[in-house]
C-alpha cells in the first residue's frame, strides 16, 4: 500500500527528447529515474531534486520510465510512467544544393559582379592597405619597386639591346624606348598572372574566416599590382622624355588598354586562383610557364622577319596585344579603333574568361574553406 | 527576454571525403568518382536558439564542436540541411582570422577593412581594442612572435570590438589567464544582456555552467541531447564518469555501438 500516490507525465519532443515530469506535492521531496528500454534498464538516475527529468533516446524502442519519489519522512513510492515509442531517428539524405536552373551560367556571373559592385569600396580600401604593406619587411621599401624593375631593364637592355642587336634601331626608333613600352606592360601583366593565381590562397586565412566577399579578391589583387604600374609607369615617362617622346593625345589610347588588361587580368585570376586553390601545383606550373611566355611575347626582339603565319600566331596572344598596344599609343602614333578584328577577338576572348571565371568561383567557393 | 530565433539549423551535415592519396583525391576532381570514404562530421544537426541565449557545445575531442562553430559562423557551408542565421556572426578561436606576418596593429587594420569598416571608423576602434587586449608593446610586433595567449587576447578583443550580433568563441578561452578570462566572460554577459547570441565550445564544465543557458551536446557528429544547461550537464558529467571508468575494451565497444548505430541513419548517395 502506498503511502501517497505518484502523477507522472511522459512526453517525446524536439525529435528525440523524452520529458518526464512527477506532479511535485511536496517542496522536499527526492526523486529517481529508471529509464527502460523493451522492458530492459538502460539508465538509473539517482535521488535529486528535480521533478523533471529529460532522457534523450537513439535507438528505436519502446521507452518507459520508472520514478521513484522519497519524501522528508524517508519513505518511498515508485511508479511507472505510460509506455512511449520511439520509431528512431530519421534518416537523413545526403545531397549537395546544387539548384539547377536553365541560365544558371548566367545567374552566377550577375551574382559574382552584384557582389564585387556592392563591395567595391571594401575591395579598393583593401587594396590600397595591400599595396602600403608590400616590400614592408625590407630597409629600402618602397623603393624595390621602383629599383627592381630598373635592374631588370638594365639587365635585358644590355643584354639584347647591346650584345644581341649592337644597339641597332628598331624600324626609325631607337631599341630602348621600343623595349621599355613592352617591357613595362610585361612587368603589370605577369605580376599580376602570378599574384592572381594565388590571391585567394594567400588571403585564405583571414579573408575566409572573416566572410569576406571571395568573389572580390580576384581584381583586387589586380588592383594592388595596377597602383605599382602606375608608378613604374612614370620611369617609361621619363626615359621617353630623353629619347624625345614626348606627352600627346596618342596617349590616351593608353586608357583603353588599361581597361582591356584590367578586364583581361581579372577573368583570367578569377580562373587561375580557383584551379589554385583546387591544386597547389597549378600555381607552381603557372610560375614556371610565365617564363616561357615572356619570350615568346616579342618584347626584347622584333618580329617583322619571321613568316607570316609565325606572326599571325603570335599575334592571338592577349599580351602582345597589349605590349603592341603601348607601343602604337606612345611611339608609333596608332588609334587603338584602327585594329577591328583585334578588338574583336580580343574581347570574345575577355567574355570567355569572365563566364567561366565567374562559374567556377561560383562552383567552388563554399568549399574553399575545406580545400586548404 | 526576447524570444526571436537567432539561430536555426535544419538537419545540417558536414560530410568529408577522406583520400587515401593525392591520386585519389585528382581522380575524384576530374572524374567525380574514386574510392574515397565517406567521413561524417556532422550529421542532421537540428535546433534553434533565441537571441539572448549562450549555448554552451559540449562533447569529446573530434565529436564536431568546432565544425559546427565554423558553421554556425557562416565559415564553412553544411554538405546537406539548412542553417539561418540572423544577424552577422563573428568567430573567435584561438590566433583565427590573425596574420602572423603583420603586426597587432596591421591585424586590427585589415581585420577591420575585410568587415568593411572604413579608415576612420578603424581608427576610432583601435583604442578600445587595444585596451582591451592589454598586451602593451607587443601590438607594434608581427603576431608571429605572440605567446598563445596574446593571440586569443587580440583576437578576442578585435571580435567583440567590431559588435557582432551572433558571437562564437572556439576555446579561446582556454589559454587566456583567469583575469582575462573574467574580464571575456564580464564582456560576454553585456552582450547577452544587450540580445545577443553566444554560442561557446569548452572543454571545462564549470564555466560552461557558470555561463550558459543552454548546452548542447554532441557525440560523433550527432546531437545527443540539447537542452537547458540544468538538463543536459548533468547528464553529461555522469557519461564523463562512467566512461573514465570504463575498460578500454568497453570504450572500444562504445564507440563501435555509437558509430553503428549513426552510419545507418545515413543514405549514402
Amino acid at each position: 500500500m502506498s503511502a501517497f500516490e505518484i502523477k507522472t507525465e511522459i512526453a517525446l519532443s524536439e525529435i528525440n527528447k523524452i520529458t518526464i515530469s512527477v506532479d511535485k506535492q511536496n517542496e522536499k521531496d527526492k526523486y529517481a529515474y529508471y529509464i527502460y528500454k523493451n522492458d530492459k534498464i538502460i539508465e538509473k538516475i539517482s535521488y535529486t531534486s528535480n521533478n523533471v527529468n529529460v532522457y534523450w533516446v537513439t535507438e528505436p524502442g519502446e521507452y518507459k520510465v520508472k520514478v521513484f519519489v522519497k519524501n522528508q519522512q524517508g519513505e518511498k513510492n515508485s511508479a511507472f510512467t505510460e509506455p512511449i515509442d520511439f520509431e528512431g531517428l530519421k534518416p537523413i539524405i545526403c545531397s549537395a544544393q546544387e539548384n539547377e536552373s536553365s541560365f544558371r551560367w548566367l545567374k552566377n556571373i550577375i551574382i559574382i559582379f552584384r557582389e564585387i559592385w556592392q563591395n567595391r569600396m571594401r575591395m579598393i580600401r583593401l587594396s590600397l592597405y595591400d599595396y602600403s604593406l608590400a616590400n614592408k619587411d625590407s630597409y629600402l621599401g618602397r623603393l624595390w619597386s621602383i629599383l627592381n624593375p630598373l635592374i631588370q631593364i638594365g639587365t635585358y637592355w644590355f643584354v639584347f639591346g647591346i650584345g644581341i642587336r649592337n644597339n641597332k634601331p628598331v624600324g626609325n626608333h631607337p631599341f630602348l624606348p621600343w623595349m621599355l613600352c613592352g617591357l613595362i606592360a610585361w612587368f603589370f601583366f605577369s605580376y599580376s598572372i602570378t599574384h592572381g593565381a594565388s590571391s585567394i590562397y594567400s588571403k585564405s586565412g583571414t579573408a575566409l574566416k572573416l566572410k569576406y566577399p571571395v568573389s572580390t579578391i580576384p581584381m583586387g589583387s589586380i588592383l594592388v599590382g595596377f597602383y605599382n604600374h602606375l608608378v613604374v609607369l612614370c620611369i617609361l615617362v621619363i626615359m621617353l622624355f630623353f629619347f624625345g617622346y614626348y606627352p600627346n593625345l596618342y596617349w590616351l589610347n593608353l586608357l583603353y588598354y588599361f581597361l582591356y588588361e584590367f578586364v583581361f587580368l581579372t577573368g583570367f585570376a578569377m580562373i587561375t586562383s580557383v584551379l589554385t586553390m583546387i591544386a597547389r601545383d597549378f600555381q607552381k606550373l603557372l610560375s614556371s610557364l610565365i617564363r616561357l611566355w615572356f619570350y615568346l611575347t616579342p618584347i626584347l626582339w622584333n618580329m617583322d622577319n619571321l613568316p607570316n603565319f609565325v606572326q599571325f600566331i603570335l599575334r592571338l596572344n592577349p599580351a602582345l596585344y597589349i605590349v603592341t598596344g603601348f607601343r602604337d599609343s606612345l611611339i608609333y602614333k596608332n588609334m587603338f579603333f584602327i585594329h577591328t578584328n583585334k578588338i574583336l577577338f580580343f574581347w570574345t576572348l575577355n567574355v570567355i574568361l569572365i563566364v567561366i571565371g565567374c562559374n567556377l568561383q561560383m562552383k567552388f567557393r563554399n568549399r574553399f574553406i575545406d580545400m586548404l | 527576454m526576447s524570444t526571436k530565433d537567432a539561430v536555426v539549423a535544419d538537419k545540417v551535415t558536414k560530410m568529408y571525403k577522406m583520400y587515401a592519396n593525392g591520386k585519389e583525391k585528382m581522380k575524384d576532381l576530374i572524374l567525380g568518382r574514386s574510392n574515397a570514404q565517406n567521413f561524417y562530421a556532422l550529421k542532421g544537426i537540428t535546433f534553434k536558439a533565441q537571441e539572448g541565449d549562450c549555448v554552451g557545445l559540449v562533447g569529446m575531442n573530434g565529436s564536431g564542436k568546432s565544425t559546427l562553430a565554423n558553421i554556425i559562423s557562416g565559415i564553412s557551408c553544411p554538405t546537406s540541411g539548412t542553417i539561418t542565421m540572423n544577424g552577422i556572426p563573428s568567430l573567435i578561436a584561438i590566433s583565427s582570422g590573425l596574420n602572423g606576418q603583420l603586426t597587432g596593429i596591421e591585424n586590427i587594420e585589415v581585420k577591420g577593412l575585410m568587415i568593411g569598416l572604413t579608415m576612420k571608423e578603424i581608427n576610432d576602434l583601435k583604442k578600445s581594442i587595444i585596451e582591451f587586449a592589454d598586451i602593451g608593446e607587443f601590438i607594434y610586433q608581427p603576431v608571429k612572435v605572440y605567446s598563445s595567449g596574446m593571440k586569443s587576447r587580440l583576437g578576442f578583443a578585435i571580435s567583440v570590438n567590431i559588435n557582432p550580433d551572433i558571437l562564437v568563441i572556439d576555446e579561446a578561452l582556454s589559454v587566456g589567464d583567469p583575469t582575462f578570462t573574467q574580464k571575456c566572460l564580464d564582456k560576454m554577459n553585456s552582450f547577452r544582456e544587450n540580445g545577443k547570441t553566444i554560442f561557446f565550445v569548452s572543454h571545462s564544465i564549470p564555466q560552461v555552467r557558470n555561463f550558459c543557458n543552454k548546452v548542447m551536446w554532441l557525440e560523433y557528429g550527432m546531437m545527443k541531447a540539447y537542452g537547458t544547461s540544468e538538463e543536459v550537464l548533468p547528464m553529461y558529467e555522469r557519461f564523463l564518469n562512467n566512461y573514465n571508468n570504463m575498460s578500454k575494451a568497453e570504450i572500444e565497444e562504445y564507440q563501435n555501438n555509437v558509430i553503428e548505430n549513426q552510419s545507418h541513419l545515413l543514405i549514402k548517395k
